[in-house]
C-alpha cells in the first residue's frame, strides 16, 4: 500500500473511530501513532513529543487561558445587563425594539469577550421575560438571542481565531482585524431582520408599553453612558492594543483580564467563590484546548508526511473546478460538519485536511478563514448539538425546543446570506487589516 | 469493588490538589504581561523575561489542565451518537477505548517525553528563541510529569467506567 492510500484509510478509520464517543484527542493521539509507525517508522514517536512541545513553547498559547478568565470574569460583572437595560430603554417606543437591543447588546458585548457560553444564557436571562410578556413572538425571539449571542465566537477578540490563526497559517491580528466588520455585518442582518418583520407583522414585535419606558431623556442618557463606557474601556484596552499594534495578542488579552478584574472589582461583584470557580473552569478548559490542539498538530504532521494531501489537492485541481467552486464545497463541507460537530474539532481536523487544496489555488488565507468562521458559527446553532439552544432552554424552559429550532434555522438562513456576501465581496473581510497594516 | 472505590477516590483526590495547586498560576500570567506591555509603553524599557516567564506558565496550564478536564469530563467528544446507548454500553464502550487508545498512546508519550527531557536535563539545555536563554528543561519535565498524573486520572476514569458496566453505577 502506497504512502497515500495508507492516509486515505487513516482519516476513514479515524472518522468512524471518533464517532464513538471517546474524548477525540486521545483517539487522535493513538491512531496517529499507529498510521504513522506503519507509514514511516519510529521517527513518529519523537514528532509527537516534539509537536506537543512546540506548544508549550508558544507564547500565543498562552492567550487562550486568558481570554477565558476575562470572559468567565465578564460574566459575573454584570456589564451585560446594563448594557442591555439601557438599550432597552433607548429604543422602548420602536417597534422589534427587544430584538434590536438583543442584537446590538450581543454585538458590543462580543467586541469585550472571547467566549459564547455566557452570552447566551444571559441575553436569554435578561431578554426573555420581557419578551414573553409583552407578547414576543418565541421563534423570532429564541432566533436572535441565540444567533446574536453566539456571535462572540466570531467578533475579535475570539478564542476560536486564536486557534484557527496558526492552524491556518495566517496572523491572529489579521483575523481579528478580518473579523470586526463580518461580525458587524451579521449583527447587522440579524437586527435588520428583526425589524423589517416586526414592521410587517406587528404582533411579532410591539413597540413596549408605557410602563417599560423611561420617564425621561436624561435618565436614558445617563443609563447608556454607564452601560456603554465600561466596555468601550475594555475593548480599547484589549482589542484596541491588538489591533494597533501596542500588543500581541496574548498581552492583550492579559490586558483585557486585567480590565475584567477591574471592573468587577469596581462593581463589587467579586467574590472568591466566584474566582475559584472561574480559576477552574478557565484550567480546565485550556487544558482541553491545549491538548487537543497538540494531538491534531501531530495528526495534521503524519497525515501530510504520508502525502494524501498532496494527492487530494492534485485530485480536486483536477476537477477543473475554480477556487470559488472550491471554497463553496469546502464551506458546505464545514456546515454541514457542523450539524453533528462543535467548532473545534472542525478547526483542528478537517482545516488542516482542505488547506492544501485552499494553497494550491491560492486563495487569501484570512479571507478563507473568516469565511470559515462565519461559517461556523452556524455549528452552535444546528441540532442536535446545537450548544446555544440547550443553553437557551436551561435559563427559559417556558419556550419550547421546537420553536427554539425553528427559530434558530431562520437565523441560519440569514448567516448563510451573510457567507456569501463576504464570498462575493471579499473587500468586507480584507479592508480593515489592510487600513491597519498600513 | 471496595477497593477500586477507594482507588477511585485517592486517584481524584490528587488530580483535584493539584489543579488547586495549578488554576492560580493564571494571576501571575496575566501580571507579567500587564507589566510587559506597560513598561514597554511607558517607560520604553521592554523586559527580556516575560515573554518566556508567559509561555512557561501556559505550559504548566496547559498539560496540567488536560488532567483536570479529563476528571472533569471536559475533553470534548463526539458524542451525539453515543448518547443514545445505554448507560452501560456506554461505559463499556469507553473502557476498551482506554485500553486500546488511552493507556497505549499516553504510555508511548511517557516513554518518548521522559527520553526528550533527560536529555535536555543532561546538558542542561537552555531556551535559545530569547535573549533571557533561560533553561528549558524544567518546561520539558512539566510534560512528563503531566502526562504522569494524566496516566493516574486515567486508570481512575478506566476504574469508573469498570465500575458502571459491572454495576450500572458510578462508584
Amino acid at each position: 500500500m502506497s504512502p497515500e492510500i495508507l492516509g486515505l484509510v487513516f482519516v476513514c478509520v479515524l472518522s468512524v473511530a471518533l464517532f464513538a464517543g471517546f474524548p477525540i484527542a486521545f483517539t487522535l493521539v493513538i491512531m496517529s501513532l499507529v498510521f504513522g509507525y506503519i507509514g514511516f517508522g519510529i521517527r513518529v514517536f519523537d514528532l509527537m513529543v516534539y509537536q506537543y512541545f512546540s506548544l508549550m513553547e508558544d507564547p500565543l498559547w498562552a492567550a487562550v487561558p486568558l481570554f477565558l478568565l476575562m470572559g468567565l470574569l465578564l460574566e459575573q460583572a454584570g456589564l451585560m445587563e446594563r448594557l442591555f437595560k439601557a438599550f432597552q430603554l433607548l429604543l422602548a417606543p420602536v417597534r422589534g425594539s427587544l430584538y434590536l437591543a438583543v442584537a446590538l447588546t450581543a454585538a458590543i458585548f462580543a467586541t469585550a469577550t472571547g467566549i459564547v457560553g455566557a452570552s447566551v444564557v444571559l441575553l436569554g436571562v435578561m431578554a426573555a421575560p420581557t419578551m414573553n410578556k409583552c407578547k414576543y413572538d418565541v421563534r423570532m425571539s429564541a432566533g436572535i438571542i441565540t444567533a446574536g449571542g453566539t456571535l462572540g465566537i466570531l467578533i475579535p477578540p475570539s478564542v476560536m481565531l486564536v486557534v484557527m490563526g496558526p492552524v491556518v497559517g495566517v496572523s491572529v491580528v489579521d483575523l481579528f482585524a478580518a473579523a470586526i466588520l463580518p461580525g458587524l455585518l451579521l449583527a447587522g442582518l440579524f437586527g435588520g431582520y428583526a425589524l423589517v418583520r416586526s414592521r410587517i407583522q406587528p404582533h411579532i414585535g410591539p413597540a413596549l408599553p408605557k410602563e417599560e419606558r423611561a420617564s425621561s431623556f436624561a435618565f436614558i442618557l445617563w443609563e447608556l453612558g454607564r452601560g456603554l463606557i465600561p466596555p468601550a474601556g475594555l475593548v480599547m484596552a484589549c482589542l484596541g492594543s491588538i489591533l494597533f499594534g501596542w500588543a500581541t495578542p496574548t498581552e492583550g488579552a492579559a490586558m483585557g483580564a486585567f480590565g475584567a478584574c477591574i471592573l468587577i472589582l469596581a462593581y463589587r461583584r467579586f467574590t472568591w467563590a466566584r474566582f475559584y470557580k472561574a480559576g477552574l473552569q478557565t484550567l480546565q478548559v485550556t487544558g482541553m484546548v491545549v491538548f487537543l490542539v497538540g494531538a491534531s498538530n501531530f495528526f495534521g504532521a503524519v497525515f501530510s508526511r504520508l502525502g494524501t494531501p498532496t494527492m487530494i489537492t492534485e485530485a480536486l485541481v483536477g476537477l477543473g473546478l475554480g477556487p470559488t467552486g472550491i471554497i463553496l464545497i469546502v464551506l458546505l463541507l464545514v456546515f454541514i460538519l457542523g450539524w453533528p460537530l462543535e467548532w473545534i474539532p472542525i478547526v483542528l481536523i478537517v482545516i488542516p485536511i482542505v488547506l492544501p487544496v485552499i494553497r494550491a489555488f491560492g486563495i487569501n488565507l484570512v479571507w478563507f478563514s473568516i469565511l470559515v468562521a462565519v461559517c461556523l458559527q452556524t455549528a452552535w446553532l444546528s441540532p442536535p448539538v446545537a450548544l446555544a439552544s440547550y443553553w437557551l432552554k436551561g435559563v427559559v424552559p417556558e419556550w419550547d425546543l421546537k420553536d427554539i429550532y425553528i427559530g434558530m434555522l431562520e437565523f441560519m438562513v440569514l448567516q448563510a446570506l451573510g457567507t456569501l456576501l463576504l464570498l462575493f465581496f471579499p473587500q468586507i473581510v480584507l479592508w480593515l487589516p489592510s487600513v491597519l497594516a498600513g | 469493588m471496595r477497593a477500586l472505590e477507594r482507588i477511585v477516590k485517592v486517584l481524584d483526590g490528587i488530580t483535584v490538589w493539584t489543579a488547586r495547586i495549578c488554576f492560580p498560576l493564571v494571576i501571575p500570567l496575566m501580571a507579567v504581561l500587564v507589566y510587559e506591555v506597560f513598561v514597554r509603553k511607558l517607560f520604553i524599557s521592554p523586559t527580556i523575561w516575560a515573554m518566556d516567564t508567559s509561555y512557561m506558565i501556559n505550559g504548566v496550564l496547559g498539560m496540567m489542565g488536560a488532567v483536570y478536564a479529563l476528571y472533569r469530563g471536559g475533553h470534548i467528544a463526539i458524542d451525539f451518537i453515543s448518547d443514545r446507548w445505554s448507560k452501560r454500553t456506554k461505559a463499556a464502550v469507553n473502557a476498551v477505548f482506554y485500553i486500546t487508545c488511552f493507556f497505549p498512546g499516553m504510555s508511548i508519550f511517557l516513554w518518548f517525553g521522559s527520553k526528550f527531557a533527560y536529555d535536555s536535563w543532561l546538558e542542561k539545555e537552555r531556551a535559545i528563541t530569547s535573549a533571557w536563554m533561560p533553561p528549558i528543561y524544567p518546561l520539558k519535565m512539566v510534560m512528563v510529569v503531566a502526562i504522569v498524573f494524566l496516566l493516574l486520572q486515567g486508570i481512575s476514569e478506566f476504574l469508573k467506567n469498570l465500575h458502571v458496566f459491572l454495576r450500572g453505577e458510578r462508584p
